[in-house]
């Protein structure tokens, strides 16, 4: 609590004593009965001292699990527990990532002892994990010559989980582990996809006999099917503080990466793959490839709620190579990485050929949040092109999002400038 | 979204608008006085508005100037202090609105803050007018000069002692 005087009645004195020496000297009564009027109110000014707030604040809020998007009602109720405030300014500590849309949660007004005030507003609730902070205290006294600043703890939580968004497939690179799964692989084997025909060796089941070429040729063949094998993948998040750069509608480039991170995991997760998620930056997220329901339901947990995939900066220093050496340590051998990064700069596309080189195939899903407005915006622009020039020249797979076209349709294109 | 926006309520600001054409009464007599006090309620106002606090106290100083120019014409003391405590509630309702505009900012609800604030400046003021009136009415007739100077002498160190 500190207080501390406002001087917003400095030079009322000097005032009072002008009119009293012009009192004085044309010796109107007017005039001096003015200067007399002036000092006493110069004297009213320093009549209080300093209020000593005394409040309890509650909060209560409309909804405690919203859908992103949601509106929620926040009714912040201030009660005046010591003696009389004649003017209190209370202002709510809404979560930054949290828009005010209605409303304001700002007050200011008068309480009398044991009176409570409220106010009432409406935000749009965006993922994750908010807490609402101290709801600040401005007390000044009735002439307004002191002020006390003070803040009163109300710990609320508003928790915001959602649902991964939905995608239909994701197509992968071909580095597969030994299980069934959707990737069509380059070895022969049961399957659906014609892959190629081979002598017939004792023991081939009598279905994938070539019959017509035994008719032909009176030759035992045996068909061989591409086999479909299940992947390995780890989504990574790039959120280092460079990644944090907003589009033109002013959404962060992470909070891009982490939906195309659910997309993909969904995606994935549905066609019978083992997928992970880690973040990439100052706050480290790690969750270890798994399948089915329990890990789905972890996994949107942590995409939702982990600081590291948090749209607020970074409050941490992010130290490049000891992070991304523990991503390393951390990925399976056999692993793929999907890799979901804006690539604004070029440390971003660096991360990618050494994880490319040091054998996990990446996929990049990189959205697009440059803008065409500045020379410096088509600048960064082109550079993000060359980027991702030099990657598809590596062998990278990168998916070029362009920010609010539906990722899906990113993802259908990319896949045919791939089999062209 | 709504953005803060700093400026002051309007609620906050019409009633030291209402108060600065009050304080004008007096310097109506001067013609000095009225262009002083009328430029100074004006900045006094649009400061007010603006969230301009050095327009206020500005505004409210060449107020108060053009309320002595216009009682020195030799005006009644009554009219003079209702330009007094025009001036007094229309500095403080300005000072006062660019503070909430400053802490709560124009969206937020001001109305109850504003409402006891003014009413308690403007009662105390006037109430302070009213005593002065009252002694200046009935109070001793003639004084000798050695008294008025006395009396001069004790106002200026009481108004030393009280400065800001």
């Amino acid at each position: 609590m500190a207080s501390e005087e406002t001087y917003r009645w400095r030079g009322a004195v000097a005032l009072a004593l002008l009119a009293l020496a012009v009192g004085a000297a044309t010796r109107v009564p007017g005039v001096l009965v003015l200067g007399v009027f002036g000092v006493a109110v110069a004297g009213y000014a320093r009549l209080f001292t300093a209020p000593d707030p005394r409040l309890s604040v509650e909060r209560s809020l409309s909804d405690d699990d919203p859908e992103p998007g949601d509106r929620v009602d926040v009714t912040l109720t201030v009660t005046n527990e010591g003696s009389l405030l004649p003017d209190l300014r209370v202002v709510d500590g809404v979560p930054e990532p949290l828009s005010v849309i209605s409303g304001s949660p700002r007050l200011a007004t008068a309480l009398r002892a044991g009176k409570s005030a409220s106010v009432t507003y409406t935000v749009e609730v965006t993922r994750g994990d908010h807490e609402f902070g101290a709801v600040d205290v401005v007390a000044r006294d009735a002439a307004g010559s002191h002020e006390t600043r003070t803040s009163v703890a109300s710990e609320s939580a508003l928790a915001c989980v959602p649902d991964l968004p939905r995608l239909e497939s994701f197509p992968l690179r071909a580095q597969t582990v030994q299980r069934v799964g959707r990737v069509p692989t380059s070895t022969g084997g049961s399957g659906v996809e014609f892959h190629a025909t081979r002598e017939y060796r004792s023991g081939d089941p009598l279905s994938r006999v070539d019959w017509k070429r035994l008719a032909r040729d009176g030759e035992l063949a045996t068909i061989q099917f591409r086999e479909e094998r299940a992947a390995t993948v780890v989504v990574v998040v790039d959120t280092r503080d460079q990644a944090h750069v907003a589009d033109e509608d002013g959404t962060n480039a992470v909070e891009y990466g982490v939906e195309a991170a659910g997309g993909v995991a969904s995606a994935l997760l549905d066609s019978g793959d083992q997928v992970g998620v880690a973040s990439l930056g100052p706050h480290w997220a790690w969750l270890a490839p798994g399948l089915g329901r329990e890990h789905r339901a972890r996994l949107e947990e942590l995409l939702a709620r982990d600081r590291g995939f948090s749209v607020s900066a970074p409050d941490r220093r992010f130290l490049g190579a000891l992070v991304f050496r523990r991503l390393r340590k951390h990925l399976p051998d056999d692993a793929q990485v999907v890799f979901c990064s804006p690539l604004v700069d070029d440390d971003a596309a660096e991360y990618v050929r050494r994880l490319e080189a040091s054998g996990h195939p990446v996929t990049v899903v990189s959205p697009d949040v440059t803008g065409t407005d500045t020379l410096g915006q088509q600048f960064s622009r082109v550079e993000r092109a060359v980027r991702i020039r030099s990657l598809r020249t590596a062998g990278v797979r990168v998916i070029d999002w362009r920010a609010g076209d539906s990722l899906a349709l990113a993802v259908a294109d990319a896949e045919r400038g791939w089999s062209a | 979204m709504t953005e803060f926006d700093a400026r002051p309520p309007t609620v906050a600001v019409a009633p030291a608008a209402v108060a600065a054409v009050v304080a004008l009464v007096p310097a109506l007599g001067s013609g000095v006085g009225l262009a002083l006090g009328a430029a100074g309620a004006g900045l006094l106002v649009f400061g007010a508005q603006q969230g301009a606090r050095r327009f206020v106290s500005l505004g409210a100083a060449a107020l108060a100037v053009g309320v002595v120019f216009g009682a020195a014409t030799g005006l009644d003391p009554a009219y003079t202090l209702v330009g007094g405590v025009g001036t007094v509630v229309a500095y403080d309702a300005g000072e006062h609105a660019v503070s909430l505009g400053v802490d709560v900012g124009r969206d937020a609800r001001v109305g109850q803050s504003v409402l006891v604030h003014v009413f308690s400046t403007a009662a105390l003021s006037a109430l302070v007018a009213a005593v002065t009136l009252v002694v200046y009415t009935f109070g001793p007739r003639s004084l000798p000069v050695t008294a008025l100077v006395t009396l001069l002498l004790g106002g200026t160190l009481l108004a030393y002692v009280l400065r800001t």
